[in-house]
């Protein structure tokens, strides 16, 4: 494999600063999932789907000695080898849903016909919930879109409003759960944490009160400063309502339900989009990915190396 | 009830996961038919594996199922691994429990499955040296192993040439180099705590060894970088059992695999060795006898140790291999201090920088090295430190909402460094497994009672561990910095579990000889990290492989000469 491409050159004199210049990311062979599903294809095609491949560290595709299927049958249940029986499979991942596995332990997105039925929100409690997401990540809420089968469309707003009610929804359970642990094992789970914070917080966390709670003061302080339901209002009343229980807040303001609410919402929010589709691709999320190479500095930075001591590297 | 497979195997392996598969793969090459039992079931990748999951695609969103995991893994949901995307590679602690005093809990993390823990392994991979294979001539302490690095260097050779390590030649007399892949290439803040670590305090900092290849290599393609291995890894471009050693053997048409057989016990003989095994079938829970010359124990350190702790007769009241009261005690775990790190603040940036790496820095063991000698406590610790980008954690601390907030969380991406400290534990025989005298698992097989603290050594060696992580956070001169958090790990919790059954020249103070063989039984090895007489701060999968492939040579080459 070549290492010119992401070899840094030394600058002539020495500059302490460790800054990032984008213009140097250039210099990364960073594949994108389809380039390097193409390398896989090559590769495949190229070995003709038979036997094993000649181990060479001088071809350059990431996949060079990719073995074919029928010395993958060959092998007990339970053995493998890299396989081109993969590719269909990283290909699917790339779409909205994943494909379902028969007799998969994991618990994939499965996509939904018809309208969201909220699992603990009543519908208008998941109307103000929704609104509250879209006010929070600036987005118009058009409100209509729901995915159904086969459709990639992603509507974050809705997809982050899912995810705090699946959230809601399961805390009672988490809670017995927690409740329900063995001596033993709550003991284990005090000593690995340090302190039994993390514990009570599963045995006693009640986000449902924290919603519940918060909803009815978004309603009060909006029916007392508007006059008018929170949904009611229009969008700039929506905000100022929200930002007396922002984070950004004046420090010394007062705790409350609604201050509560707003904490635990933003958090879920953040949790539910940064995971979304649209919110790994706003952060240019570089992870899961097909690099060539080892994706290190390739920056120049005076005074380091990256190898080992070369003096010391006899053989 | 029991019904006997009449074949009688060269041997008989029980448990395919790194030592397993190097045992079975060097006895078929050596012409040996070899039979292996597996506890759980064989895992099928496009099933199984989740490694190019996206959390979008998960009920959870990578979130956790914690419902799930606390009713069905209460303990192996505490595994950083053992999460939405992988939690299938973990037992369900209900069919596998274990006891210990409520005052020392102990945690105990199992794969079973044919790979064992090899799907999940974090892959470091450093050879140990005389300082832990001549530990107690060099500070009295215990003792040493029955052997020194020059014996097993061959087999750190054969294993490094065949599984793939990638890395950096350093030329430390404490952690010898081997035959290395190139290394990965550290990123900007592992770059940026080098210059400054090295340069402040001479200590060495270099890439992590990892059982990673960074170019194609035994016909294996070279990783591509997606950084999640412990969710399997379709291009099998990190070492696990069932793509690499396994394979090899099975190629050779020698190796009988059988899974979800469950071993109880071992039946023995009127000469006093092992016939072969007694276990029970997973799901149907049929109970089933295998027969063979030669057994072979690499169940994991505990689990084997169990076995022989239940396998009791006349001539073995307490157990097999125990006839001088060892067996089960000099338990060992690694133990860290973690928590340490903060933000690196020449690093900040609008701009992404490249991520995959799967594998950090380490700062090598400097501690009672050379002629330096602590006064305060034996052996010594090593760091492991990492520094990147943060995906979206910093959102949690940016004030306020909306189109603004949004582009903070874009724009200002603060850079994280962290490093953890990790420690030798000492082997102590106050730290022991034995038979629960009550409980038994899902089979009806009796459990073990784990009884295991870190003592003063441990303590004393955490305050200087501590000193120099909080040196290294000053000289880092970090935006926001965290200490170390107070407590030590919990036994268990690195996953490097090590003795019950350690080796030695002296069959009253040890389990196992130089070649892993049981002193009171000829035919009966224990190959895995039961084996352990010191475990050094390094971990020991790579030495646990070294010793079965060392051990699978002495076993063929007996066997061939009729000594078995």
């Amino acid at each position: 494999m070549s290492k010119s491409k992401i070899t840094a050159k030394r600058p002539a004199t020495g500059n302490s600063q460790f800054t990032i210049q984008n213009s140097q990311y250039s210099q990364f062979r960073i594949l994108t999932r389809r380039q390097w599903l193409l390398k896989l294809g090559e590769a495949a095609v190229l070995l003709g789907f038979t036997g094993t491949a000649p181990a060479s560290e001088t071809t350059a595709s990431p996949l060079a000695g990719l073995a074919g299927e029928e010395s993958a049958k060959a092998l007990p249940p339970g053995l493998y080898e890299p396989s081109s029986d993969h590719l269909a499979h990283v290909l699917a991942s790339d779409s909205l849903f994943h494909a379902v596995p028969p007799g998969s332990e994991t618990d994939y997105v499965r996509p939904r016909v018809g309208a969201y039925q909220p699992q603990f929100f009543s519908s208008s409690e998941m109307q103000a919930i929704r609104r509250l997401v879209s006010l929070m990540l600036g987005e118009a809420d058009d409100g209509s879109v729901a995915a159904s089968a086969g459709d990639d469309h992603e509507n974050a707003v809705a997809v982050v409003a899912e995810w705090i009610d699946l959230r809601v929804a399961s805390a009672a359970g988490v809670r017995e759960a927690a409740r329900g642990l063995s001596p033993e094992h709550r003991a284990l789970a005090v000593a690995y944490h340090g302190s039994a914070a993390a514990v009570e917080e599963l045995e006693t966390a009640q986000p449902e009160r924290i919603c519940r709670e918060g909803l009815q003061w978004l309603t009060e302080e909006s029916t007392r400063r508007h006059g008018k339901p929170f949904l009611d209002l229009p969008d700039e009343q929506q905000t100022v309502v929200l930002r007396k229980i922002s984070d950004a807040r004046p420090p010394n303001a007062a705790e409350s339900a609604g201050t509560r609410f707003f904490k635990f919402i933003k958090h879920e929010i953040i949790r539910g989009f940064y995971t979304s589709r649209a919110g790994l691709k706003e952060i240019d999320y570089q992870g899961n990915a097909f690099h060539a190479e080892s994706p290190g500095c390739g920056h120049d930075h005076p005074n380091t190396s990256q190898g080992g001591s070369p003096s010391t590297g006899s053989d | 009830m029991s019904s006997r497979n009449t074949k009688v195997y060269d041997a008989l392996i029980v448990g395919s996961g790194a030592s397993g598969g190097w045992v079975a793969k060097e006895l078929t090459e050596r012409g040996m038919q070899v039979l292996m039992l597996e506890a759980g079931p064989p895992r099928v990748p496009t099933r199984d594996f989740t490694e190019h999951v996206w959390p979008y695609q998960l009920k959870f969103r990578g979130f956790r199922d914690q419902q799930a995991l606390l009713e069905n893994q209460p303990v192996q949901r505490l595994c950083y691994a053992c999460d939405e995307y992988s939690h299938q590679f973990f037992v369900n602690d209900h069919e596998n429990p274990y006891t210990f005093p409520l005052d020392k809990p102990f945690m105990w993390i199992r794969g079973r499955q044919v790979g064992g823990k090899t799907f999940c392994w974090a892959r470091e991979s450093y050879r140990y040296s005389d300082y832990e294979f001549k530990a107690a001539s060099r500070d009295g302490y215990e003792q040493d192993w029955p052997f020194s690095y020059r014996d097993l260097e061959p087999y750190y050779d054969k294993v490094e040439n065949f599984i793939g390590v990638s890395g950096s030649r350093e030329g430390l007399e404490q952690m010898p180099d081997g035959r290395f892949l190139p290394p990965m290439r550290l990123s900007c803040g592992s770059l940026l705590a080098k210059q400054v670590i090295e340069r402040k305090f001479g200590w060495r900092v270099m890439p992590d060894r990892v059982a990673n290849l960074t170019v194609p290599h035994n016909g294996r393609p070279a990783c591509h970088y997606c950084d999640e291995c412990q969710r399997g890894c379709y291009t099998a471009s990190y070492f696990n059992s069932p793509a690499v050693t396994l394979p090899a053997a099975a190629r050779t048409g020698r190796l009988t695999l059988v899974s979800d057989a469950v071993v109880s016990h071992l039946p023995m003989n009127d000469q006093g060795k092992a016939d072969g095994v007694y276990h029970i079938e997973r799901t149907t829970r049929a109970h089933r006898e295998a027969r063979a010359k030669i057994v072979v124990l690499a169940a994991s350190a505990l689990e084997s140790t169990r076995i022989l702790l239940h396998s009791t007769s006349r001539r073995f009241p307490k157990g097999v291999g125990n006839s001088n009261g060892v067996l089960g005690h000099y338990l060992m775990d690694h133990f860290t201090l973690e928590g340490a790190g903060g933000i690196l603040p020449a690093l900040k940036s609008s701009v992404r920088e490249p991520i995959g790496n799967p594998a950090g820095f380490l700062i090598p063991k400097y501690v009672n090295t050379g002629s330096h000698r602590n006064k305060n406590f034996l052996r010594g610790y090593r760091f492991d430190g990492d520094a990147s980008q943060s995906a979206y954690e910093h959102a949690f601390g940016i004030a306020g909402f909306g189109r603004d907030f949004r582009r903070r969380v874009r724009e200002e991406i603060p850079y994280y460094f962290g490093i953890t400290a990790q420690g030798e534990c000492v082997p102590r025989y106050d730290n022991y497994v034995a038979l629960d005298p009550e409980k038994k698992d899902a089979w009806g097989i009796p459990v073990l009672h784990i009884h295991a603290s870190y003592g003063e050594n441990e303590r004393a060696m955490a305050k200087a561990m501590r000193q120099d992580v909080l040196a290294i956070l000053d000289a880092m001169k970090l935006e926001s910095p965290n200490p170390p958090r107070q407590e030590i790990s919990v036994f268990g919790k690195n996953i490097h579990e090590c003795g019950t059954a350690r080796m030695g020249n002296d069959p009253k103070t040890s389990v196992l000889n130089g070649f892993n063989q049981v002193h009171d039984v000829k035919n009966l090895f224990v190959t895995d990290g039961a084996c352990f007489v010191t475990q050094g701060c390094y971990e020991p999968t790579l030495t646990i492989m070294a010793i079965s492939a060392r051990a699978a040579d002495y076993i063929a080459e007996e066997y061939r000469r009729g000594e078995l």
